[in-house]
């Protein structure tokens, strides 16, 4: 029984940051800074890390899902950035109508699966490109005005997202 | 100095209904399906980010933006879920426009 | 009438005149494209009428509807894409 619970405490200290991030949610729901609000939220949020910890993960939650917080507001920085300037881009395709579009086959130089996960997700974000398909490391991309036959399938990738990406790989994979 | 940061937010509101008008434009405007979704979805996606920051620029430091907050990171997660979803489901119903490689 | 009205009015025209997509669409794709766009015009206009109104809970209804259009959409594509077959 002394096991079981200090086992509990132990996975409950693993996942602090997780539980600040969701107390502050709740805080942001109800409206109130109050100290009833916070123990509130505190007593919801351990309740659904720990239920969510023992029956569908099995696993440690924060190192899973979370990719540090620098890296994470360079990246958003960067994705709003590159959102906006590929907008303007377009903008000249919709007043004349004419497109010209085709499916291309590439591949990436991250190999775990959520950074993969995160890299496709905002190539469908970024106007001018969807993705279709995912197949390990190999993307098939949607582009529009396709690189040509004899050029690098890999300009449909924003080669600045990845760098990010590939950083935080390289610093995780020395840490573990 | 508030009718400065009124201003600011509202310009910022005027480019974003240009951007979301473009982008219902140019829904008539193309004739296959993967040209549609390819500009005019994604045009659209960048008129909506545009208007709510100019909200959270008008409402200043309050719950009120902290929920825009929520509310645009919420579609910024699920937005290219949809897209994908949609296209995924075209592409193996073998809509094909053109040889891929 | 004041600035945000002018708006409320002008995202209101635009999601009107967007539905068309989903009348006259060839195929079934267009009529999801159009749902799609559609939701994220209404998420707008909840913002905007809260705006006005200086009430928070209907941007608790932007949420919802968020989440709503997002499953719809998500549903509606696996029923395509498998034929039937959930």
């Amino acid at each position: 029984m002394a096991t079981y619970i200090r086992s509990i405490g132990q996975g409950l200290k693993n996942n602090i940051g997780i539980i600040l991030l969701l107390v502050f949610i709740w805080v942001l729901l109800v409206e109130q800074f109050s100290l009833r609000a916070f123990l509130t939220g505190l007593f919801v949020s351990i309740t659904v890390v720990f239920f969510t910890n023992r029956f569908l993960l099995e696993e440690n939650y924060q190192r899973k899902y979370i990719i540090g917080l620098i890296t994470f507001l360079e990246y958003g920085l960067r994705l709003f950035k590159g959102i906006w300037v590929s907008g303007f881009s377009v903008i000249p395709h919709i007043l004349s109508g004419k497109a010209d579009v085709q499916i291309i086959t590439c591949e990436t130089k991250l190999t775990d699966e959520l950074l993969v996960n995160i890299l496709a997700n905002s190539i469908t974000l970024t106007p001018g490109t969807v993705t279709v398909d995912k197949k390990g490391s190999r993307l098939q991309v949607l582009a529009l005005n396709p690189p040509a036959e004899d050029e690098n399938a890999r300009d449909v990738i924003p080669y600045k997202l990845e760098k990010v990406l590939l950083r935080y790989e390289k610093s995780a994979n020395r840490k573990a | 100095m508030s009718q400065w940061i009124t201003l600011a937010g509202n310009i910022i509101i005027i480019i974003g209904l240009v951007f979301m008008t473009l982008g219902v434009l140019g829904i008539y405007r193309f004739n296959d399906y993967f040209s549609r979704i390819l500009i005019t979805s994604k045009v659209d996606t960048v008129g909506f980010l545009t208007i709510m920051v100019g909200f959270i620029i008008k409402h200043g430091l309050d719950f009120f933006s902290g929920k825009i907050v929520l509310i645009v990171a919420l579609y910024m997660i699920t937005n290219p879920i949809a897209t994908h979803a949609i296209t995924r489901s075209a592409h193996i119903s073998g809509y094909r426009i053109k040889k891929e490689r | 009438m004041n600035f945000d009205e002018i708006v409320l009015i002008i995202v209101a025209l635009l999601s009107v005149f967007e539905l068309g997509r989903v009348l006259i669409g060839p195929t079934i794709y267009d009529r999801m494209l159009g749902f799609a766009v559609f939701s994220s015009k209404v998420i707008v206009t909840a913002v905007i009428i809260g705006t006005i109104n200086e009430r928070t809970f209907f941007l608790d209804i932007a949420l919802i509807y968020g989440v709503l259009g997002f499953i719809s959409t998500i549903m509606l594509s696996r029923f395509v894409e498998r034929r039937g077959d959930i």
